[in-house]
């Protein structure tokens, strides 16, 4: 991974890195990258890829919505809360 | 033959689940491990009370009255969760785990919380609130469920075994864990990480004690989507294992220590009448690399939900939202989760995704048939947990040692197999040599025995 692609994942994940901790972050990178090499060099053919794992009958909720916790509680969690309302700072003016 | 049940002697001479409550509570008042990162005194004594009750009433199970720690990863209502992060250090999350509730159904105490590696993708250097000292070596590094019940603070404890660290830590306290298939008991609560691997196991000094714990803990969640339809499981450990075929996979043999590992667990499983017999494989030291693409790509997603808005940590400076988001998880986020958030993000992208996240997935797929033929023939496989001892203090920083455990650890994280991870001696310094025992799906009754069949 080059400076400008660890720059570019970096920003994806939103970090933000000065000096020695960014140093020690892309060595750490350069070399988990390298220890996976062999995988990416391994031929699998067009072997499919194996998503869930298991073969037995899974049970897959149904997709509904449904209200499991109050906003109260959930607003108990926040950071910083005002009215009934995450507080932010401003995103439009 | 099964090892005695050590719950058995927590309790001897008590009579009482307050007095083994207090017990666990004076024990983990005198902790110097760092092995907790909670006490919840005012619960757990509620919760003894409450359990006594059903004693006297007759109500009881084996395990009624008994405290055990939850890792921090596994959400207790209204106290604090952390994962090990700073992200969370301060978060009570409004609903606790599915497997929590299920414990306090049968009677079971909370004591607190266990230290863990940060959000699972750290190593054992990586826990917000520092490292976890090794019950039999102050100069050594362990996990906090595995360090709990090995210094005796409880007998028995929950952790989520997602790539496999917890099985090394358990075995190389001298302690056992007990990881069932996936999708057996409830994710429903956890922290999530890699979530398309990870498993809430049980620790205890015996495979009978743990077996029994995930006897109450497992059982189908609607809560958790991979939660299979079977309702509730039981382990028979009194079955049959004399004369079944054990596979040793030779590819683990790379130098003295794993080698040892292997030999001392060979003759264990003679002494039991499970005949060893040597196999080397195609795809198990693919195994590892695998399962730590797959642990980027999830754990990327997973932890892309700290913002510094919704809970957890909020950086105090910020001059705009790009500022809160960036400000929040670069101070909030460790230097491991940092490391696997990024390569995850790499493994993902489309210029590398085929390279990397698919092959990954391809892996997965050949080993599980790979494996499935082997369990044909052997219904049991025995590999070593560790190339060396438990870490030093310092060693483990990067988290490289874990990484290169996770060579052993990795197929039954991978292919959601259940798997006992225990000692099988001892090494020059006195310290336990870890192995695992696992087998196929929907078979851990017979793995479970077969460890017990050990001694274990």
């Amino acid at each position: 991974m080059d400076t400008e692609k660890f720059d570019v994942y970096c920003r994806f994940n939103k970090f933000v890195l000065e000096g020695e901790e960014k140093e020690e972050l892309r060595d750490l990178i350069r070399w988990q990258l390298s220890q996976l090499a062999p995988l990416a060099e391994l031929d699998c053919g067009d072997t499919p890829p194996m998503i869930y794992l298991t073969s037995l009958r899974q049970v897959l909720r149904e997709d509904v919505a449904e209200q499991t916790v109050s906003r109260e509680e959930i607003l108990a969690c926040a950071p910083e809360e005002m009215d009934g309302a995450y507080v932010t700072p401003r995103v439009a003016d | 033959m099964a090892a005695k049940g050590f719950c058995d002697d927590w309790k001897a001479g008590e009579n009482a689940a307050m007095a083994w409550t207090e017990k666990a509570l004076a024990a983990a008042g005198a902790d110097t491990l760092n092995c907790l990162t909670l006490v919840d005194r005012q619960r757990a004594e509620a919760q003894s009370r409450e359990a006594q009750r059903r004693i006297d009433a007759g109500l009881t199970g084996p395990l009624t009255g008994l405290p055990y720690v939850a890792e921090d990863g596994i959400m207790v209502e209204h106290q604090i969760s952390s994962g090990g992060s700073r992200m969370l250090a301060n978060f009570a999350p409004p609903f606790g785990a599915e497997v929590i509730r299920r414990l306090d159904e049968a009677g079971l105490v909370l004591l607190g919380k266990a230290n863990m590696g940060e959000l699972k993708m750290g190593g054992e250097e990586s826990s917000y609130f520092g490292p976890v000292t090794h019950p039999l070596d102050a100069g050594r590094r362990s996990g906090g469920a595995a360090a709990a019940v090995a210094a005796g603070i409880v007998p028995l404890a929950l952790a989520v075994d997602s790539l496999g660290e917890v099985r090394r830590q358990a075995a190389q306290a001298g302690v056992v864990c007990c990881k069932p298939s996936y999708g057996t008991v409830s994710r429903f609560g956890v922290i999530a990480n890699v979530s398309s691997c990870e498993q809430i196991a049980a620790i205890a000094p015996v495979v009978a004690e743990a077996a029994e714990l995930l006897h109450l803990a497992a059982g189908h969640d609607p809560k958790d989507g991979a939660s299979l339809p079977q309702e509730a499981y039981t382990y028979d450990l009194s079955q049959e294992i004399a004369g079944k075929k054990a596979a040793v996979l030779v590819d683990y043999q790379t130098n003295d220590y794993d080698r040892r590992c292997l030999e001392q667990g060979v003759s264990l499983l003679r002494r039991a009448g499970i005949e060893p017999v040597e196999v080397k494989t195609r795809y198990a030291a693919y195994a590892h690399l695998a399962l730590t693409a797959i642990a980027a790509a999830e754990g990327c997603n997973n932890v892309s939900r700290f913002d510094g808005v919704k809970y957890g940590y909020r950086a105090p400076e910020y001059k705009n939202m790009e500022e809160l988001y960036c400000n929040s998880r670069s101070q909030g986020l460790g230097m491991e989760v940092k490391r696997d958030a990024v390569l995850g993000v790499y493994v993902l992208a489309k210029e590398q995704y085929q390279t990397y996240y698919y092959k990954a997935l391809q892996v997965r797929h050949l080993l599980w048939q790979e494996m499935n033929d082997l369990f044909r023939e052997y219904p049991l496989v025995l590999t070593p947990l560790a190339a060396g001892p438990p870490y030093a203090a310092g060693e483990d920083r990067g988290g490289r040692l874990s990484f290169r455990d996770r060579f052993y650890a990795a197929i039954p994280s991978l292919l959601g197999l259940p798997a006992v991870a225990f000692s099988v001696g001892r090494d020059q310094a006195g310290l336990p040599l870890p192995c695992q025992l696992f087998g196929a799906q929907g078979q851990d009754g017979a793995v479970f025995a077969a460890a017990a069949a050990l001694g274990k």
